[in-house]
């Protein structure tokens, strides 16, 4: 068993896990939780994007959340009834639009169409807008991608005839379920680990780590990026598709900085470059806060009775993401994968190969005591 | 003609808050290469100070002074904590804990004060309106505001120039090794630019909650990507680049107020950034900046 096809059922098994978790607690049917694990999905797809657009290339984008909300608007108006898009309502939208229909269609079928024509749009625009923005590196690349969230979001606002401005677009049909958002899930892991296993994806580990010596090794740096933005705004673009469907009302504060963070900080918690690593980061940080809300609310633990505290599991989201940077900048999972399914022989084999390696440095530089793997 | 005059006021006014901005941010940037996202809750803490110092029976000018100390105080703590055990990491890693520094700050403020907006009135001197002639007029807090940004100014430049601290503010800001190597104790230049740019972002703050009269947790947020903006316009890290970035940014965006067709003057905010990325890509180095280029 090779070692990538080995750690694709890695990810095959953590996925099959959740649902496994998910058919437990649908048992259960409770909403509540069920939305909570749709949630949870939902991020892991766009934490699996912003991995393939930044953490795989190392050119962070902040203006991921833009994409999303291209595909959750785009998906939201082509589904919504006749009825609740006439010109009466939202008088700039294309006649073609406004007279569709879907509605007879089954839900699927009706969000797959949603959904790819959202997922093809932020595609094409990160296309047009990664062209310009994908020559820049380090921190200018984040503060024009974050200049791109700010222009979307002012779109959204200002462009009332077709979005609603500020107002919530409510009426959205309830087209998601849990079997849905994993299906997207497994497909968006599926993806980007081929990519990373690909030419392609090592074209952009390659440029991450030595832009030059990629480059002397015939690497287009601009393609390669463009490549990897183009495929992680196409899953936000899903993932935002599937969040309208959820929710069944959008407006556009949703998607704006918040949520950026929140992304960003659940890659960066599971480590930067790792498919497991932002699963599981998506999966603790959705859940952790969502614990935590019980305790804003205020808490009756019988003998005392907590104030609400607003804010404070964002408080400790900020607090636990500059610890992580402090400590364990690498995040859990740094760059490598679940080993859960790797055969021991093969995993023994390669950390014999990387300490032999890493010894091979530390002795070649003049401090032994730290190898660059640390 | 007075409407231009009247025009030429505002952005002078505009520009005056976000210089107060951009000096801190374009200071800490050059000597740090960190962007600081934080910047902005420093403005918004300014005023919450003041806020509760007033609440608790201080004048309000005593008030405003005290607070732009605390702010200051706010700013070395941010740098003890977050940004020193980071020192020498990767410039994202930076830009993303200070986005981390920011959350903090601002749910810390929503924990505290809850997340409503405030009502901010400032004394009653400010509250008045000059006639300058011929229909041009200026409210009391506008003629402040751009006062105390020159004064500022005037001040921090004499700093720079004239002090012992400042020059080797200046030599961290050009070049961090060399300014090590020449036994320029960094920490304490590091210290001083946390200090100087909160106690400006203090001050930008309580006078434009005056002036809107009004806080709340988020007032940061928007004038701190201002503020960016106008740094990168001026060339990130240089300092009189920053402020002529502000001023430029100030005039640009009350000219596009006010003319800009009806019912697109929504998209100012959108303008603003597209202007921001098209220098990026033009000339990333700024007005002023060096010919430090990055990118592929």
């Amino acid at each position: 068993m090779s070692q990538g096809r080995a750690q694709f059922v890695t990810g095959l098994a953590l996925v099959a896990l959740l649902v496994l978790l998910l058919f437990g607690t649908s048992l259960l049917e409770n909403d509540y939780y069920v939305r909570i694990i749709e949630l949870i999905g939902i991020n892991m797809i766009l934490a699996v994007g912003l991995n393939v657009s930044s953490g795989f290339t190392g050119v962070f984008s902040l203006g991921q959340i833009g994409f999303m909300a291209i595909g959750a608007y785009t998906s939201a108006l082509l589904t919504l009834p006749p009825g609740l898009k006439n010109p009466a309502l939202l008088p700039d939208l294309p006649p073609v639009i406004a007279t569709l229909d879907l509605s007879h269609l089954p839900a699927p079928v009706a969000l797959l169409i949603g959904g790819m024509a959202g997922g093809l749009l932020a595609a094409l625009v990160a296309a047009l807008v990664g062209i310009p923005l994908m020559r820049l590196s380090g921190h200018y690349v984040a503060v024009a991608t974050m200049g791109f969230l700010v222009i979307v979001n002012a779109v959204l606002v200002n462009l009332e005839g077709v979005t609603k401005g500020a107002r919530p677009l409510g009426g959205i049909p309830r087209y998601t379920n849990v079997w849905l958002v994993y299906a997207v899930v497994a497909i968006a892991v599926y993806v980007a680990w081929r990519l990373l296993r690909s030419p392609y994806g090592r074209a952009m580990l390659a440029q991450r780590e030595n832009l030059v010596a990629a480059q002397g090794m015939g690497v287009d740096i601009l393609r390669t990026r463009l490549l990897a933005f183009v495929i992680g705004a196409f899953f936000s673009a899903l993932a935002g598709a599937l969040w309208a469907h959820l929710l069944t009302a959008l407006s556009p504060t949703a998607f704006y900085f918040t949520y950026t963070f929140q992304i960003i900080i659940m890659v960066i918690v599971g480590g930067m470059g790792s498919v497991t690593g932002a699963v599981i980061g998506a999966f603790l940080l959705t859940l952790i806060p969502e614990l935590l809300r019980g305790v804003e609310g205020g808490l009756d633990l019988g003998f005392v009775q907590l104030p609400p505290l607003f804010g404070l599991s964002q408080i400790i989201l900020a607090v636990a993401f500059v610890l992580v940077m402090i400590f364990r900048r690498q995040g859990l999972m740094g760059d490598r994968e679940l080993p859960l399914f790797v055969p021991r022989g093969s995993v023994a084999l390669a950390r014999g190969r990387a300490a032999a390696v890493s010894d091979a440095v530390a002795s070649d530089v003049s401090n032994p005591t730290r190898s660059p793997t640390g | 003609m007075a409407f231009i005059a009247q025009q030429f006021i505002n952005g002078l006014m505009l520009g005056s808050i976000y210089a107060l901005m951009a000096i801190g941010l374009a200071l800490i940037f050059g000597i740090l290469r960190l962007i600081n996202f934080a910047h902005g809750e420093l403005l918004m803490v300014g005023p919450f100070f003041t806020f509760a110092l007033v609440k608790a029976g201080l004048p309000f000018g005593l008030a405003a002074v005290l607070a732009v100390v605390l702010t200051a105080g706010v700013g070395i703590l941010m740098e003890r904590l977050a940004y020193r055990p980071l020192r020498g990491a990767p410039d994202v890693t930076l830009l993303l804990t200070s986005l981390a520094v920011s959350i903090f700050l601002q749910n810390s403020v929503i924990l505290t004060y809850g997340g409503e907006t405030k009502p901010f009135k400032g004394p009653e001197f400010l509250d008045q309106r000059l006639q300058l002639g011929g229909g041009v007029g200026v409210s009391t807090i506008d003629l402040f505001i751009m006062v105390a940004a020159l004064v500022l100014l005037v001040l921090f430049t004499l700093f720079v120039t004239r002090t012992m601290l400042g020059v080797s503010m200046r030599a961290t800001a050009e070049n961090l090794l060399a300014a090590q190597l020449v036994g320029i104790n960094i920490n304490r230049v590091i210290t001083t630019a946390f200090v100087v740019g909160a106690g400006m972002a203090a001050v930008a703050g309580v006078l434009w909650g005056v002036r809107i009269g009004r806080i709340d947790p988020i007032m940061g947020f928007i004038p701190v990507l201002k503020a960016f903006v106008a740094t990168v316009i001026g060339g990130f890290g240089s300092i009189p680049g920053a402020v002529l970035g502000a001023y430029v940014l100030g005039f640009l965006e009350i000219f596009l107020a006010s003319w800009l067709p009806a019912g697109t003057t929504g998209y100012r905010d959108a303008i603003v950034f597209a202007l921001l990325i098209v220098v990026l890509l033009v000339r990333p180095q700024g007005i002023l900046g060096s010919s430090e280029r990055e990118g592929v």
